[in-house]
């Protein structure tokens, strides 16, 4: 248990460091202020509804419905105007200059394609809008997909012969499908709806970001007690190395978790920002800050001085931050980008979150955030610990 | 019983050798000197015998445990004190002092009870609630030594403990070290002052440029010289050329640094007479004349040619 010890000291050695705890606890704070009231235009600009021109050519009774009954669903239509366009060129056109969000096109034969598989919904965009048409090409995905998940279950049944005939399956599908439809759209939509306020995704991006700040300078409190010779001291104890660094790494860890929490916390009692569901939130807390804590020993291991590692870390921390939504959201990037997110430890924790925060996503829906991240994290201690062990108390 | 048995030990690092073929051999209960001057390899043995690093070639032996084959049990048995002070500057001298004697296994009211008897010995328990930062320079190595001590080991390493310090807490730092070799703990004291060596260890070996040129108790040492004296001249210009100074009788050595002469005679009072009449010869001007009985400066004068401060 020696490495508990190790991690308490190094706990309250950043209790008693007034200007480390102002930098990585206040200013990621501050900044989710300063960042979510100056930039939260880029949210609103589209307070005013938002215009969806349609053009139906389907015949069947299934791409009315998602005009008639889906768009009209209440989380829905307070921030939806819908309008039937006649000519697609002259309405896309209007998406193009910013009078539309989006055109959605209902292709010919859409129910049959649905009763036969493969149904296709086209949504044309505008550049520019990005968060409402993002919700609202949402929509549209969520309703192709029931209509075809439902579309498999009633060919099942059919098959069985529960439904008789082939040509009473659209008919049955769009009796029941209603009911589902509605939960399920409205949890979606009420999510994007109340939500991608600027505060809350900042506070997650900040909170993500200075993680990353207070990893590194985990990182250089292990380099400081190289040079300072309390890690001499340490080795000369009898207490094993891999107790030494683990208890540096625990150490590193809890730092990183103090200041995390401490972001939730007083962002939500202050900030009113809603993290979500507290054991998603929670699960991903806990993963990244396993992965930053990687990052930090990495860091270490790599750091021949602390003011190296100061530099290093700074290095990382800031590239990895823009690539991973941390300054920008991800949304309004371009593709290319989005996909680098996907090497970064703010793109998988900051895509984690805006999902709890903004899609009421549970700890299983963001499963996968937190196994990538706490795989990441555990690889980093595994090289990183090896490497520090190998040197000892060397530089 | 043997407390530390150093076998042939040596260390390179890169094409420097720091240690070379160190073999010494120290009974429990003695307090043994290690005198060197800057860059003779005294903190790279200290570091080797404390289990920081292996050494390249030979074999540590700590209290009978080989220190590779069983590092736990060696650790336990020693304290160490090192050359640059190793504490956390924004914890108290008692948080230290407990942190250090938990990696030792102390816990609750044993641990409470030794970090006060080791803060009470170094004389700054009254005080021991102050972050170490707010400590004179003097304070911080008396922390650094309480921190060495907590576990109550049978062996202590101290390297250079004194330097930097003022006279009274150099003076308070020597007493605890010889209260504790008096109550049985075996010493290792590193140092290049002659006299703080002179005056806690009665073995005492010489290292210069990682070797070991010299050990023996005091006395042995001494003999090295065959009751030489040592004649400090001060000139009031520096001297390049000193081979004068070697051709008169009786004169066994000249070290020249700056305008500091230092020259090693059988006899003091004899010599003298005929030295200052040489310099005076050459018109060199005297500033001051000071006659020392053989020490262990001397010793390492006449092993190397050098003064230890050199
Ligand atoms: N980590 C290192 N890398 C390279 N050379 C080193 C290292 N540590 C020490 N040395 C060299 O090894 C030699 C012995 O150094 P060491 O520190 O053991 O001497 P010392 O007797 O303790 O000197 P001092 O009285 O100045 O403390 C010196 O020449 C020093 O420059
Ligand atoms: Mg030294």
């Amino acid at each position: 248990m020696t490495f508990l010890h190790i991690a308490a000291k190094d706990l309250r050695l950043l209790f008693r460091d007034r200007k480390a705890l102002l930098t990585l606890i206040g200013t990621p704070i501050l900044l989710t202020l300063v960042l979510g009231t100056a930039l939260a235009n880029m949210w609103t600009s589209e307070t005013p509804p938002s215009r969806v021109l349609w053009i139906n050519e389907d015949s069947g009774q299934l791409g009315q419905m998602l005009i008639d009954d889906v768009f009209t669903l209440p989380g829905i239509a307070s921030w939806v105007v819908l309008e039937e366009a006649t000519d697609k060129d002259a309405a896309l056109d209007r998406v193009r200059r910013g009078q539309a969000t989006v055109l959605l096109t209902i292709p010919e034969g859409f129910s049959d394609s649905v009763a036969a598989g493969g149904a296709v919904l086209n949504v044309y965009r505008d550049p520019g809008s990005s968060v409402r048409a993002d919700a609202i090409t949402q929509i549209a995905q969520r309703f192709a997909m029931e209509l075809s998940v439902r579309r498999t279950v009633h060919l099942a049944l059919a098959g069985q012969g529960v439904i008789a005939e082939a040509g009473q399956v659209e008919a049955a599908l769009a009796q029941i499908r209603l009911d589902i439809e509605r939960d399920s759209l409205e949890g979606a939509v009420a999510g994007t709806n109340r939500t991608y306020a600027p505060m809350d995704y900042y506070a997650a991006s900040m909170g993500v970001m200075y993680l990353l700040f207070t990893v590194s300078h985990g990182a250089t409190t292990f380099l400081r007690e190289r040079e300072g010779g309390t890690l001499a001291r340490m080795y000369q104890s009898p207490v094993k190395a891999v107790s030494i660094l683990g208890g540096k790494f625990v150490g590193i860890y809890m730092i990183a978790l103090t200041q995390i929490v401490c972001v939730v916390v007083f962002t939500s009692l202050v900030y009113r920002v809603n993290w979500g569901n507290p054991l998603a939130a929670a699960g991903l807390i806990l993963s990244a800050v396993a992965a930053a804590s990687g990052l930090g020993v990495m860091i270490a291991a790599i750091s021949k001085s602390a003011a190296s590692a100061d530099a290093l870390g700074t290095m990382i921390v800031l590239p990895m931050s823009v690539l991973g939504g941390s300054m920008m959201p991800l949304f309004a990037m371009p593709a290319a980008v989005r996909s680098l997110a996907r090497l970064t430890i703010n793109g998988w924790a900051l895509e984690g979150f805006t999902r709890v925060m903004f899609e009421n996503a549970r700890l299983a829906d963001v499963g996968q955030n937190c196994l990538v991240l706490l795989g990441a994290g555990l690889a980093m201690l595994l090289v990183g610990g090896i490497s520090l062990q190998r040197k000892g108390v060397a530089a | 019983m043997t407390m530390i048995n150093v076998d042939n030990v040596s260390k390179n690092y890169g094409a420097l050798r720091a240690v070379d073929g160190l073999t010494i051999s120290i009974e429990s209960g003695a307090a043994f000197g290690l005198l060197g001057p800057n860059g003779a390899g005294k903190s790279t043995t200290i570091s080797m015998l404390s289990g920081l690093f292996p050494p390249d070639t030979g074999n540590i032996n700590i209290g009978g445990y080989d220190l590779w084959q069983e590092p736990m049990a060696a650790r336990r048995l020693m304290g160490i004190v090192p050359q640059d002070v190793a504490l956390y500057p924004a914890l108290s001298a008692l948080e230290n002092v407990a942190f250090f004697g938990r990696l030792h296994g102390l816990a609750g009211a044993p641990l409470r009870k030794r970090c006060q008897e080791v803060l009470e010995l170094v004389g700054l328990w009254d005080r021991a609630r102050e972050p170490v930062k707010t400590y004179s320079g003097g304070m911080k190595r008396r922390i650094n030594i309480a921190a060495g001590l907590v576990h109550s080991p049978k062996l202590l390493l101290l390297d250079e403990p004194t330097v930097g310090v003022d006279p009274q807490s150099r003076r308070a730092i020597l007493d605890v070290i010889k209260e504790l070799n008096g109550q049985g703990m075996t010493v290792l004291y590193t140092s290049h002052y002659m006299e703080e060596v002179s005056e806690l260890c009665r073995y005492i070996a010489v290292m210069d440029k990682g070797r070991i040129i010299a050990q023996g108790t005091q006395d042995e040492l001494h003999m090295l010289l065959g009751g030489a004296d040592f004649i400090r001249v001060e000139t009031s210009e520096p001297l390049t050329d000193v081979s004068f100074l070697e051709k008169i009788p009786n004169v066994r050595q000249v070290a020249a640094k700056g305008s500091e002469l230092t020259l090693t005679v059988p006899n003091g009072g004899k010599a003298l007479a005929n030295i200052v009449s040489a310099l005076a010869a050459q018109n060199i001007e005297i500033s001051g004349v000071k006659v020392e009985q053989a020490n262990l400066e001397a010793v390492f004068l006449h092993l190397t040619g050098r003064t230890l401060r050199d």
